[in-house]
């Protein structure tokens, strides 16, 4: 079903896996170049967005669409794509404007992909 | 493929050849954009200019390997179920997109390519190409094919009253007894005809008398599949279908055998129960009840 967004995600340079979960943290569809357990990453970045959409409530009283996780070495974008929830793990060397555009396009075609 | 980025027009489900041909038909000018999970995960793109399709590529994500042209296009036309893409541009940025991927250019028509995928031309279409042939040549010389009656006339002109003939009419008189013939046969020997539950009794019965032979290797498929499905609670219906020595000894105990199974209706679900049943009457030929 996501195999398009998926694989536009993976042709950006940098990008190691792309996740995509349900709210509960269940794995839809994935695909990673070198990191191993594709289900625990796909609950771990639903996890981040239920964690940020908790934050964002108590501080904002609003809804996250996008979030950035940055580590010493790797990148994590995590955004809402219609009923499902988008994660990218990339290199923190790659280019992070080029990465968000890439993501939020993503986003709206997975949304595109539900309808 | 390098091409244009443009405005994702919109997203279509369903064959990959159907999209196409909706595609081929409204003389599209514009390249679309499929993913696809076989061995690994690849992307592939199909740019049309005017309906006709040019080029073609599938990019093998993790090993980075790609794939062009032809090959490309065959891959892609086995696609049953897949999301496509579909870019639009305009007859300008076509044939620059065109120019840039000279690799990916696609030169035998696709309908051909689809056909070299599914191998070897099967009997049928090879009959039905012959067929096509014929009738165009008929229609061509205004040629009317022969009746029956005709042929037969001039098969006996042909072979006259030879020994050949004569033969052929025994054989034929032999091997095809008349209506009228046949009821003298049975009224002589008092035969009546049977009606269909007694063909539907003659058939089970020769078939059963072939099960025979093979009935230990049924008994066998019989009891794997009752464990398979319901696992331990199956130990009833098991001794029953051991307990069997003959397929009739099966077929009269078939009853037994599914109140034993419909009895574990308090385990297993319903819905199982009547599956397993139907599976048991497939195998052994006959209803259960």
């Amino acid at each position: 079903m996501f195999e398009n967004i998926i694989a536009d995600l993976l042709g950006v340079s940098g990008v190691k896996g792309v996740y995509i979960a349900d709210p509960e943290g269940t794995l839809i569809e994935s695909e990673s170049l070198d990191i191993a357990d594709d289900e625990v990453c796909a609950a771990l970045v639903a996890d981040i967005f239920n964690k940020a959409s908790e934050v964002c409530e108590k501080l904002s009283s609003d809804s996250p669409e996008f979030i950035t996780l940055e580590g010493k070495k790797d990148r994590i974008l995590v955004s809402r794509a219609g009923n499902f929830i988008l994660g990218v793990v990339a290199d923190i060397k790659t280019n992070y404007g080029l990465l968000k555009i890439e993501v939020k396009k993503a986003a709206d075609k997975a949304v595109m992909v539900q309808l | 493929m390098i091409l244009p980025k443009t405005k994702l027009e919109k997203i279509e489900k369903g064959k990959f050849e159907k999209i196409v041909d909706t595609l081929v038909s409204s003389k599209y000018n514009g390249y679309i954009k499929v993913a696809f999970k076989k061995s690994e995960l690849c992307s592939g793109e199909v740019l049309f200019g005017s309906g006709k399709i040019l080029a073609a590529e599938i990019m093998r994500i993790k090993s980075k390997s790609s794939v062009y042209g032809d090959a490309a296009i065959s891959e892609l036309f086995t696609l049953d179920n897949c999301i496509v893409e579909i870019y639009p541009l305009d007859s300008e940025q076509v044939k620059k997109a065109l120019e840039v991927n000279q690799i990916a250019i696609v030169k035998v028509e696709p309908k051909r390519i689809v056909e070299e995928v599914s191998s070897t031309p099967d009997t049928t279409t090879v009959e039905r190409a012959q067929k096509i042939d014929r009738e165009q040549i008929m229609n061509k010389y205004g040629i009317t094919p022969p009746s029956n009656g005709e042929i037969k006339k001039i098969i006996q002109n042909s072979i006259g009253n030879s020994e050949l003939a004569l033969e052929i009419e025994e054989s034929l008189k032999a091997s095809k007894p008349t209506n009228e013939e046949q009821e003298k046969i049975l009224k002589k020997y008092g035969i009546k005809k049977p009606n269909e539950e007694e063909i539907e009794f003659l058939i089970s019965s020769a078939l059963g008398a072939e099960e025979e032979v093979d009935f230990n290797k049924l008994k066998k498929e019989l009891i794997e599949l009752v464990t398979s499905k319901i696992g331990k609670p199956s130990k009833k219906t098991v001794s029953i279908i051991e307990s069997c020595n003959s397929y009739e000894e099966l077929l009269e105990k078939r009853e037994e055998l599914e109140k034993s199974l419909r009895s574990l209706v308090m385990f297993i679900p319903r819905e199982k129960i009547n599956m397993l049943i139907a599976e048991i009457e497939e195998k052994i030929g006959r209803k259960l009840s």
